[in-house]
């Protein structure tokens, strides 16, 4: 007994140290990189004690409420100021813009509508240079809106200092235990960035908080083609407290020394990822992707405006299709148009005739801002059609480009612009699963392909378009999936490999599907496309 | 176990093996068959990808240098050979089974001279010829079915822990099998050089000079001429090697007369220097230093240093500093127009009128149709 007390002491001490050795090391704080910041916190702080704001680009973010954007700015000149700086407003930048647009004669190409980018670099440049000299600057603030790949684990994803649930609903623990989201994977999410830059444009602190899920994984609101749901971009950045939590996950380390942002990692004023999402208001619902119709105006109107057509070639956009496949797809097309009783007036020339005419007037577009000018643009297609010499003059000219696009994958199948394929096999799609001769494989999940679609383009004299439609053609990626093994669960990550030139546009019916998928809505008639899409009826004996 | 389980265990044993076997032979040809599409796919990617140097004259040179290569060895040009450069701020060179093969601007920044990018090829190629990759999964078949049974008893025998054991052997066997394999190949590829009249110690040359300017750029890569830790071994190796084989009778001229590969080489490391000023600046004066070496300084390269210091001149104390570096790069006859634009502004905000009137007007005298011409005349209406 004497010998065994020793021995369980030294076992004690053994057992001790072993802890010991193998606890984990006491957390240290994030360096001044890991903040944001390019050089040193106090640097940052010592020189940017007076900040300019770059005015916000109005929408923020593309299809949002312009007024989104005057909500952030407040939000962020309120954040700068707690963060103990004196925020500048734009007027100054502003009038040195307009200043440098007027006299490089616009920004803009008026040709593509594009911003020419020496053209603007020049512009924004020199005006940042006369707001640091006016308004006597340490740095100016740029605030920008990224779409961010938000990582997700089971019911939540996390951003930028944002967590929220991946359905985008309100569910009761019951229900997210019940809605069986288990893995990783990624969700598009809404960020806010900031960046402070020098006078000599150097970017001195960077840094992004998150705002929203751009899109949702909800099973019980899906559809049988995805069960992702897009959230309308018009209500996106309109929620002020969700704004409020990207600026301050943005500002935090301006506001705190790396020391107190470690003290504060439980405190949702510091550390935003503990705001949970249940103590928000309910994020905007989510919607199935919805397909606008091609149809710009009513189908009888076109019926009833249109009887003689310009048909010009058929623009590759970056593929090499052989040749006969091209005849293959114009005769196609012209055929579809001559079955509405239209006549059709084929020229190769109709894309170099329209751009001697855009060249002629000097583009469609306003240089000073960008916007089309509807004007120069009915001056362009009359020109057009004059000049191609037809006799009769044709009513409407058709355009035919073959496109890039991207095809949204669930279990495999593929779908886009009115057709499907196997984005494993490249085969055609099947319902259902394997074992019951289907083509769906359950591992590859939700994702998208790149593909191929043909695109119509109906305008009238006027240039006004009437029909706008897309056909699939094929998928230009093989879909593959790897295996990576982590301790308690497997995860398939998609691999996409571009398909050869070669290895496209072989398949012939899958090019005249795509002419009629893309001109589907013109020739036939909305009960036609019912009865084609209706089931087909028993025989009656 | 009974003797009849015992032979049920043997049987079924030998029936995996046989039927991996099988398995083996019908995905292997199935898999040259994925590889040659997947080359095809790889080629088809790299030259319509936006990293594809489309230069008709780099094109040429470079297959002027295989060709060279080629024409004295007749197993080199066993692979129909297309070499293209791809943008990109590590050396890379590798050669697919199909013979579409790339060098990286990274690599061709970095060499010395002609010798070195011979090199650098035939090092890429003499794996590919000698069909290293599949060699190297054929004798790694070939131990998993050798040692399918010994294995397959220590594994019973220890219960599963011998398999980490195995699993360790195996990775050491294999590592060694591609190194014996490389060595093989390099040795080949350093005959290949001597026989198309480069000196082969241009090899380690080359591989030393990657170390060197990747430490000095602080710029490493995981690939096999970007890896540290991978060069210095097979320098090493080479160094050794290179000794066993004869120097070339007479040193060959570069294939280009003109001796157009250092200017090939000097115009990517300035692009590289000028896209480092802002992302990587701690790269730049290494780069510049070594251009310099090379061909003393010059307007461009007088202009980047200066830039590296105007970025970081943002407080009003360090302008003088500014000025002067510009103003030395305005002194070369190849300055580029944008260093007279920024010295008039630091000029500027020097408050020295005078001066930032005149090197704006030699900017536009310079640079009559810049985008930004017509906001420099604003500041000569209204300085």
């Amino acid at each position: 007994m004497r010998l065994r007390l020793p021995s369980a002491a030294l076992a004690l001490l053994v057992g001790a140290l072993t802890v010991s050795a193998f606890a984990a090391a006491p957390p240290t704080p994030q360096t001044p990189q890991q903040l944001g910041f390019a050089g040193t916190r106090e640097e940052v702080l010592a020189k940017c004690k007076r900040v300019g704001l770059i005015p916000l680009s109005r929408p923020l973010v593309t299809g949002s409420d312009p007024e989104s954007s005057t909500r952030v700015e407040a939000a962020l000149r309120h954040a700068l100021e707690q963060a103990g700086f004196t925020v500048v407003g734009s007027d100054a930048y502003t009038k040195a813009y307009d200043r440098f647009n007027h006299a490089v004669g616009g920004i803009y190409d008026p040709m593509s509508g594009n911003a020419r980018k020496n053209a603007y670099q020049g512009v924004v440049s020199n005006a940042v240079r006369e707001f640091f000299t006016q308004e006597q600057l340490g740095c100016i603030a740029y605030v920008r809106a990224l779409d961010i790949k938000a990582t997700t684990s089971d019911n939540f994803a996390n951003w930028d200092g944002a967590v929220e649930y991946i359905d985008g609903q309100a569910n009761s623990t019951l229900m997210r235990v019940w809605s069986g989201n288990t893995g990783n994977g990624t969700l598009p999410a809404l960020s806010l960035n900031l960046q402070l830059l020098n006078s000599e444009g150097k970017v001195i602190f960077s840094r992004s908080g998150g705002v929203q899920l751009l899109a949702y994984f909800d099973r019980h609101h899906g559809t049988t083609g995805s069960d992702f749901l897009m959230v309308p971009r018009a209500k996106l950045l309109l929620d002020d407290k969700r704004i409020e939590r990207a600026l301050t996950n943005v500002t935090v380390p301006l506001r705190y020394t790396p020391e107190e942002i470690l003290a504060g990692v439980k405190n949702p004023a510091i550390n935003t990822a503990e705001i949970a999402p249940r103590d928000l208001s309910q994020p905007p619902a989510g919607v199935a992707e919805q397909h606008d119709s091609p149809l710009q105006v009513p189908r009888d109107q076109i019926l009833a405006s249109v009887h003689r057509v310009l048909l010009g070639p058929l623009t590759l956009g970056g593929f090499t299709p052989p040749p006969d496949v091209v005849t293959q797809m114009r005769g196609l097309v012209r055929q579809r148009l001559a079955a509405l009783g239209w006549e059709v007036v084929e020229t190769e020339q109709l894309t170099t005739i329209l751009g001697a005419q855009v060249q002629q007037v000097g583009g469609f577009y306003d240089p000073m801002t960008g916007k089309m000018d509807p004007e120069r643009m009915r001056t362009v297609f009359r020109g057009t059609i004059k000049a191609v010499g037809a006799d009769p003059a044709p009513d409407a000219l058709m355009l035919m480009t073959l496109t890039r696009t991207v095809a949204s994958q669930k279990y495999a199948n593929a779908a886009w612009d009115g057709t499907e394929q196997q984005a494993m096999t490249l085969g055609p799609v099947k319902k259902g699963a394997k074992l019951f001769g289907g083509s769906e494989n359950p591992t590859a999940g939700e994702g998208s392909v790149a593909a191929s679609s043909l695109h119509v383009l109906l305008r009238n004299a006027d240039g006004t378009v009437l029909y706008d439609a897309r056909g699939g053609i094929e998928l230009v990626q093989q879909l593959s999936l790897g295996m990576e093994r982590s301790y308690n669960r497997i995860d398939y990550p998609q691999h996409l490999t571009d398909r050869a030139p070669s290895e496209l546009f072989k398949d012939t019916s899958r090019n005249s599907q795509a002419v009629e998928s893309a001109l589907r809505e013109l020739v036939m008639s909305p009960e036609q496309i019912a009865a084609a899409r209706a089931p087909a009826q028993p025989a009656k004996h | 176990m009974t003797l009849r389980s015992g032979l049920r265990v043997r049987v079924y044993a030998h029936a995996r093996i046989v039927l991996f076997a099988l398995l083996c032979t019908v995905g292997t040809a199935a898999a040259a068959a994925d590889d040659s599409l997947s080359d095809e796919r790889l080629e088809a990617s790299y030259n319509t990808g936006p990293t594809f140097i489309h230069y008709p004259a780099l094109d040429a040179y470079l297959a002027q240098v295989v060709r060279r290569l080629q024409g004295a060895n007749p197993d080199a040009a066993a692979l129909p050979l297309r070499l293209h450069a791809i943008e990109n701020e590590l050396p890379y060179s590798f050669v697919l089974n199909n013979g579409a093969s790339y060098v990286s601007t990274g690599l061709l920044a970095r060499l010395e001279d002609e010798k070195q990018l011979a090199a650098m090829i035939a090092l890429s190629l003499a794996p590919v010829v000698r069909h290293d990759a599949q060699t190297n999964s054929a004798e790694g078949r070939k131990r998993v079915v050798r040692s399918y049974l010994p294995n397959l008893l220590i594994i019973t025998a220890t219960a599963g822990l011998g398999a980490i054991a195995i699993k360790k052997a195996d990775d050491q066997a294999a590592a060694e099998r591609t190194a014996r394999l490389q060595s093989a190949s390099d040795a080949v590829a350093l005959h290949w050089l001597a026989s198309a009249g480069y000196d082969p110690h241009a090899a380690p040359a080359a591989l030393h000079r990657l170390f060197e300017t990747l430490e000095a750029e602080k710029r490493f890569g995981t690939s096999e001429f970007s890896d540290l830790g991978g060069l210095a071994a097979r320098a090493d190796a080479l160094d050794h090697l290179v000794t066993e084989v004869p120097a070339p009778s007479e040193s060959a001229k570069p294939v280009d007369p003109t001796g157009n590969f250092p200017k090939i080489s000097t115009y990517y490391a300035l692009r590289r220097a000028g896209a480092d000023v802002e992302g990587h600046p701690v790269s730049v004066v290494p780069i510049l230093d070594r251009i310099e070496a090379r061909q003393g300084e010059t307007g461009p390269s007088a202009f980047l240093r200066a830039e590296l210091i105007r970025r970081n001149s943002a407080d009003q104390a360090s302008v003088p500093a500014a000025i002067q570096a510009y103003e030395r790069c305005v002194a070369h006859a190849d300055a580029p127009p944008t260093a007279f634009r920024e010295l008039a502004f630091l000029y500027r905000r020097a408050n020295d009128t005078e001066h930032a009137r005149k090197n704006f007007l030699t900017y536009l005298a310079h640079a009559p149709n810049a985008d930004d011409a017509p906001i420099i005349r604003t500041y000569l209406e209204n300085p």
